[in-house]
């Protein structure tokens, strides 16, 4: 179980902002492809980007989500969202000191939010060996820690929505899960997006444009099945590959849900 | 309301331009309005009939389903005669300023049974009728809507009166609870001396020290260790009035410990609100007696109005207009504040004072041509001769070329005679401020001593060229990932194709060396690097190169451009219309709206960018801007927006883009 001593205020406090202010920063970064256009990042909206960090939802971009499932249930998980290909445009704002009314972050302030989200990760039960990668010259950021069983996924999820004060009901409480006695592993995909995703201002749909997300989960054992059309098995039956459109995926069109049966 | 708002909008805009002639029905125009316009119905019908206005969407779903009460299937519905002029004028009196559209009509009952039912208005209702801050007043030939807002200055200055004189509703006020006034109360007088002596005393209130707002909370700080071990510092935060109570910033950067209430000396804005409709209503009252009068336009400034043969023209006296913003500044509380941004207006407006604007618009088969006079005297009038007395140096052609630019921006000013006048603004500035005119003469002489106008003027004299050539594509890399069977990332980098707009900007120079040693200065500091060209930018996002040669510096993007400058093979070649834009005036914009989006669908070939460059393109064309001094007392500046092909002129055009803006937004 976690242990928080301090109150919510504190916690508010201590991440909430900074919390938000890393998903803002890395949503505004993201976002900006064109001269101008003129969004409003609100709290839904960084939801949606907050959740990507963790669900892989996330021109232009590319998010790749990895797990990776022992017999045991334990495993690893790594998350990476790459700018690459929006590096030049980055460049350009990152000189700035706002843009449409908002402060553009250096470095430094990306850096610190990102070295607590570590040090929160941490802290959570049945998650271990935490690192990231901040790579600013290419704009490639990565995070990744192991797991001892599926739920303390769940709970780094959790706790990160806590700390970002993200009191949204309509996202689910389970993202992954994993059935021993069946060897049943399912990703969640029941995201409500489209509605939230239709409601930003056409300018700022740009941005995805061209991003990709890309699910790959792997298992020591083979594959028997799994539910996700768009998923690619490996020639080995071990890992599984599944890629999107985030246009596509933000639209309803295609799901990142899928359920694996193991062997 | 809303809807009947938008068809109101829509006829004005209909009708935006209009004439001074006596028309029956229409009241005359006050002498000191300071704004005055004229639409030409007959002039606009020509260039697009009603009913092909009637079939575009905007239109249509505004009969449709825009209004609630009343029933309209076409404009003529309305009752108003859109083959005569209407008018819009302002006119500002000490009290209150009030902003008043014309409208000829051709048929009143179904004007009532229209535009005035849906305002809620049954037939039974006689004019003038005044509901909330509108008054309208209809006869055979017009309709008339007036709408006023109080001046702050002159409430503030006297709210107790006021407050004596009125009996506001105290509940919030809405539109449904208004339904007219059976008798105008007449406007107070005020006594100058028992004003000042009452503004001193408010001054002096003001003057107090404010009470600082405490509150103390617990604030608990979590610090971490090298060894991830965790401390918690509790401490007694206390807050004053210039610390955040907020722990949310974004609510804490809306938060503005230095805002004045403004309540204590004025009115709430449901007050002002009542306020206003009580005197807008009496002033239309006194303007309607004047229905019937044998001319429109009285004063020579407003006959402008009337003698132009434009599609819309329009009349503003800036003067009046800068002491209607003077005391409404003084009027919010800058008073009490030493009175600096009195003193700072009261030299704005003697820049402005008797300063004027007339303004004419045409709606032409291939072009939309708006121009505006602006006409100043005595100070402001040398200061801008002065100002404008350059023109763009002939050498800047030489590296212009009008098939590749999309666009250009040039300006040519004296730079000395700006820098001469900067001394004199700033130390009218200083003195008010300081409330010390010595300090401001002191501000002026030192400013003189350490600029040298002269010398400057030789190292910049004051022109400016920049060029925007087409969108130039160059390869970037990124990291992106391969996979194996397994699906094992591996990173890997490739290239892409980007888009940048090459641009040139140009400045001419009688000090070439010493912008040399300026950029070798800056070399040292690692800001620029030296080439054997001229130097580059240290870092950024993409290149951009410096050049010093023939008495120009030379900044741009594209290194083959400025080669060939070096090398004397750039191919210049201006069409005569920008020769003649880039050398007669003192500024020139041209921009290329076709040859931009034509640039970008390269750029975004699909997606949802691709959406709205389909939109935009064949909707914009090219736009040239041009301004330049006139006379002694005039300068002017035009703007020529062509119309695509495949509209029939400018005005069917803007109502073609303002349909499709609307069908954008409706999502059709």
């Amino acid at each position: 179980m976690l242990d928080f001593p301090h109150s919510d205020r504190d916690l508010s406090n201590l991440f909430c902002h900074r919390y938000k202010n890393i998903i803002k920063s890395v949503y505004d970064l993201c976002l900006y492809r064109v001269c101008k256009p003129s969004f409003a990042v609100d709290m839904k909206l960084r939801s949606i980007l907050y959740l990507s960090l963790l669900v892989s939802l996330t021109s232009c971009f590319e998010i790749i989500e990895e797990v990776e499932l022992k017999d045991d249930g334990s495993g690893s998980y790594e998350y990476t969202l790459n700018v690459s290909q929006s590096r030049t445009k980055l460049d350009q704002i990152m000189r700035l000191d706002s843009i449409n009314g908002y402060k553009v972050p250096q470095k430094t302030d990306l850096k610190k939010p990102l070295e607590e989200l570590i040090a929160k990760s941490k802290e959570i039960s049945g998650i271990s060996n935490v690192s990231k990668v901040e790579d600013f010259e290419n704009y490639i950021f990565s995070f990744s820690c192991d797991f001892k069983d599926i739920d303390a996924l769940n709970r780094l999820v959790a706790e990160l929505r806590r700390a970002s004060n993200d009191k949204r009901t309509d996202i689910p409480e389970v993202h992954f899960s994993y059935d021993a006695s069946s060897k049943r592993y399912v990703r969640n995909g029941d995201y409500t997006i489209k509605a939230d995703f239709g409601k930003m201002k056409e300018a700022d749909r740009v941005i995805f444009d061209g991003a990709t997300f890309t699910s790959i989960f792997r298992s020591d054992n083979e594959l028997t099945s799994f539910s996700n059309d768009n998923a690619r098995i490996s020639p080995n039956k071990k890992a599984l590959m599944l890629r999107m459109d985030v246009l596509d995926l933000m639209h309803e069109k295609v799901s990142m849900g899928n359920t694996i049966h193991l062997q | 309301m809303r809807s009947i708002s938008t068809l109101l909008f829509a006829l004005s805009f209909l009708f935006s331009v209009s004439v001074a002639f006596a028309q029956n029905g229409l009241p005359q125009i006050p002498e000191d309005a300071f704004f005055v316009s004229r639409i030409s119905g007959a002039s606009i019908q020509s260039k697009m009939s009603i009913a092909e206005m009637e079939g575009l969407p905007v239109f249509k779903s505004m009969f449709e389903k825009g209004l609630t009460k009343a029933q309209m299937s076409s404009l003529a519905d309305s009752g108003i005669d859109y083959s005569a002029d209407a008018y819009v004028f302002a006119q500002k009196n000490d009290s209150i300023t009030n902003l008043c559209w014309m409208l000829p009509l051709a048929d009143l009952e179904k004007f009532k049974s229209t535009i005035l039912l849906e305002m809620g208005m049954d037939a039974a209702i006689e004019p003038p009728y005044t509901k909330n801050e509108l008054t309208i007043y209809w006869n055979e030939g017009a309709a008339v809507f007036v709408t006023g807002w109080v001046n702050d200055s002159y409430v503030s200055m006297n709210v107790d009166r006021i407050k004596e004189t009125y009996e506001f509703d105290v509940e919030e006020y809405e539109w449904e609870d208004s339904y007219g006034l059976e008798e105008a109360v007449p406007m107070p007088e005020y006594d100058i001396e028992e004003e000042t002596d009452r503004s001193e005393a408010y001054r002096e209130e003001l003057n107090e020290e404010i009470e600082a707002i405490e509150d103390t909370y617990e604030e608990i700080e979590v610090i971490e260790d090298d060894y991830g071990n965790w401390e918690i510092v509790e401490e007694e935060v206390v807050e004053d009035e210039y610390s955040s109570g907020y722990e949310d910033a974004e609510a804490y950067e809306e938060y503005d410990p230095y805002a004045y209430d403004y309540g204590y000396n004025d009115l709430s804005w449901s007050e002002k609100k009542q306020l206003a409709q009580v005197w807008q209503s009496q002033w239309t009252n006194d303007l309607i007696e004047t229905v019937g009068s044998p001319v429109l336009l009285s004063t020579a400034s407003h006959m402008q109005v009337a003698a132009s043969s434009a599609d819309a023209c329009a009349y503003f006296d800036y003067s009046t207009y800068m002491d209607l913003m003077m005391s409404e500044v003084m009027g919010q509380g800058m008073m009490p504040m030493g009175g600096m941004y009195s003193s700072l207006f009261n030299n704005m407006a003697g820049l402005t004072e008797g300063a004027s604007l007339f303004s004419e618009i045409e709606f032409e088969e291939e072009e939309i041509v708006w121009d505006m006079v602006y006409t100043t005297r005595g100070k402001a009038a040398e200061m801008q001769a002065n100002m404008l007395d350059a023109k763009l140096s002939k050498a800047y052609l030489k590296y212009m070329n009008s098939s590749d630019m999309i666009g250009f921006y040039t300006t040519a000013i004296n730079t000395e005679a700006t820098l001469d006048y900067y001394a004199e603004i700033v130390s009218s500035y200083l003195g008010g401020v300081s409330m010390n005119e010595l300090a401001g003469e002191v501000s002026a002489d030192l400013i003189s001593l350490v600029i040298d106008e002269e010398a400057i003027a030789e190292l910049f004299p004051g022109s400016l060229v920049i060029t925007f050539s087409d969108l130039s594509k160059r390869m970037i890399e990124y990291t992106t990932y391969d996979y194996d069977e397994n699906w094992n990332p591996t990173e890997i980098t490739r290239e892409k194709e980007e888009i940048l707009p090459t641009f040139l900007a140009m400045m001419q120079t009688e000090r070439s060396e010493l912008v040399t040693k300026m950029l070798k200065l800056a070399s040292m500091q690692e800001e620029v690097v030296e080439t054997d060209f001229g130097f580059q930018v240290n870092g950024g996002p993409f290149p951009v190169y410096l050049m010093v040669k023939g008495g120009m510096l030379f900044v741009g993007n594209d290194l083959n451009q400025l080669n060939d400058i070096r090398q004397g093979r750039f191919k210049a070649g201006l069409s005569s219309d920008h020769k003649k834009a880039i050398t007669k005036n003192n500024l020139a914009f041209f921009f290329d709206a076709n040859e931009l989006i034509e640039d970008m669908e390269l750029e975004f070939p699909n997606g949802e960018m691709a959406d709205m460059i389909g939109f935009a393109k064949g909707k914009a064309d090219r736009m040239m801007i041009t301004s330049a001094l006139l006379d002694e007392n005039r300068s002017f500046m035009k703007a020529v927006i062509d119309v695509p092909e495949g509209e029939a002129n400018g005005w069917s055009y803007m109502m073609h883009m303002f349909n499709s803006f609307f069908e954008m937004e409706q999502g059709y």
